[in-house]
């Protein structure tokens, strides 16, 4: 969303790697916007 | 040229053999049908499993074309079964219907350009700015023939739409008047509205404000692309999309709904009246369509939170009043009424509430003995013919008439008229049907009807022998 940053807040409760997609139809490489969240234990 | 001569002259449609049956109203649900056939959803799915190797800019024009194509030839085929159903209530113009099959086939070519030719694939959803801010994969061209095409359907639609409000007010002098206001506030003299009218009044509701608002970002889109300086907030933009967009293909649900309103009581021999609670279900539904799109929105964080809430709430509610009055309805139709079941009322059953699988129903009368009620809108005394009523009406109509000539009753007339359920009670209950039809019709007081093609094909009998 252009102009506009989407904050959210949430705890995890367990570790391990979380994946991260984007979630609006952005163009051709939409499919290709992945990242990894890694939780790591205290 | 009135759409059916064009049609007749160019395809030599027999009128004789499908009486009732609008040639136009024909086209929308053939074309429909063409669209579905493409299978590019199939192409799809078996691009996601790696079945079908598919690049990734073809799948996006793919994913963009089957997007819109489906949401189009939904809203297409819904119009048609509107049409052709409401039709009999009130005064609807051939030339609109005709202007938006044209409009639409139009508009589907552009499209199908923009896509395929000019490598658009920005989705059905065409979020600004996403269109004009391809990266150089698609020319700003391609954008724009893509939002023209989509800008003419809605034109098309809108049209329709408007058209059908008009006729509506005519008829029964507000929008409120056809959802039954007046009856549910406990006036006396209210003309209560007939299902048909009541679904058909919802749609124009709500798809006249979704058109309008899709029209509206369409136009902005189209402005910024022309003129990148001029500007929308995305917000604002991706809002006015989704509501458009939400509204449309909700409101083919509730166009298709009437033919279950319409059919199922040709099964049952028994008329679909709107009771209080239907109304109350009905208005509730127009509401609950409207104020349910921002659930398309609950990843957008952003949106104010008591937007969101009543979105998510309002999507699960929103069918249920329609979902409830129509299921008790129809159970309430076939409760008893000896109905026997076979594909087409079935499925229309089904299609509301749970049930058993049938075909027309017998029905005996002291004046006509027994004899065969079909859905109305083939309405042939004396053969069970229902599925192919629905599916082949010109079938229907020439086992009517053969059926009328080896049992001597000799006569074979549509029901597809100005009066609907009026003279479906007067074809079953008297052997002299067309007669007491016509009857029935004109003490209704709409023998007449500025829809020539209507009135002339539904009230002609036919004598067989």
């Amino acid at each position: 969303m252009p102009g506009y940053i989407n904050r959210l807040q949430y705890t995890f409760t367990s570790p391990g790697t979380y994946r991260i997609l984007c979630l609006e139809y952005c163009g051709l490489v939409h499919h290709q916007l992945i990242s990894d969240l890694i939780v790591k234990p205290n | 040229m009135r759409c059916a001569d064009f049609i007749n002259r160019r395809f030599d449609w027999p009128r004789d053999v499908s009486p009732g049956v609008n040639p136009c109203v024909v086209a929308y649900i053939a074309v429909s049908g063409v669209v579905l056939l493409l299978l590019l959803g199939l192409a799809l799915r078996l691009a996601q499993a790696e079945w079908l190797p598919m690049p990734p800019d073809f799948f996006y024009e793919m994913m963009t074309a089957h997007g819109v194509g489906m949401v189009g030839i939904a809203g297409l085929a819904g119009a048609g079964i509107m049409w052709h159903f409401l039709g009999r209530y009130v005064g609807l113009s051939q030339g609109i219907l005709v202007a938006n099959l044209v409009l639409f086939l139009a508009g589907v070519v552009m499209i199908l350009a923009a896509v395929f030719l000019g490598g658009f694939g920005g989705a059905w959803t065409f979020l600004y700015p996403l269109p004009a801010t391809s990266g150089g994969v698609w020319e700003l061209e391609a954008a724009g023939l893509y939002l023209g095409g989509l800008l003419v359907v809605g034109v098309g639609f809108l049209l329709f739409y408007l058209d059908a409000g008009r006729a509506i007010i005519a008829e029964y002098g507000g929008l409120g008047a056809a959802l039954g206001w007046p009856v549910l506030i406990g006036s006396h003299q209210a003309r209560l509205p007939e299902p048909t009218v009541i679904a058909s009044t919802m749609v124009v509701i709500v798809n006249t404000l979704g058109l309008i608002s899709g029209a509206t970002v369409l136009g902005i889109s189209l402005i910024n692309i022309a003129r990148p300086s001029f500007v929308i907030d995305p917000l604002l933009a991706k809002n006015m999309t989704y509501f458009f967009g939400h509204v449309f293909i909700n409101a083919t649900i509730y166009m298709t709904v009437i033919a279950v309103y319409e059919i199922l009581p040709g099964y049952t021999g028994r008329e679909w009246r709107a009771s209080k609670l239907f109304l109350w279900g009905w208005t509730a539904s127009t509401i609950l369509v409207l104020i349910a799109f921002p659930h398309h929105l609950l990843m957008d964080f952003v949106m104010p939170r008591w937007a969101l809430v009543i979105g998510q709430i309002a999507s699960y509610a929103a069918g249920l009043p329609v979902l409830v009055v129509t299921a008790y309805g129809a159970l309430t139709l076939v409760y008893r009424s000896g109905i026997r079941w076979d594909a087409a009322s079935s499925l229309l059953f089904l299609s509301r509430s749970v049930g058993p699988p049938a075909s027309c129903r017998r029905l005996s009368t002291p004046q006509s003995g027994s004899i065969w009620s079909c859905t109305t809108r083939c309405g042939c005394p004396a053969i069970s013919i229902s599925t192919c009523c629905s599916a082949w009406p010109r079938w229907c109509s020439a086992s009517c008439t053969i059926w009328g000539m080896i049992s001597g009753r000799g006569r074979a007339c549509s029901t597809a008229s100005p009066c609907g359920s009026l003279q479906r009670v007067a074809w079953v209950s008297r052997s002299s049907s067309c007669t007491a039809a016509k009857r029935v019709c004109r003490a209704a007081g709409r023998s007449t009807s500025p829809n020539g093609w209507r009135t002339t094909a539904s009230l002609r009998c036919l004598d067989a022998r």
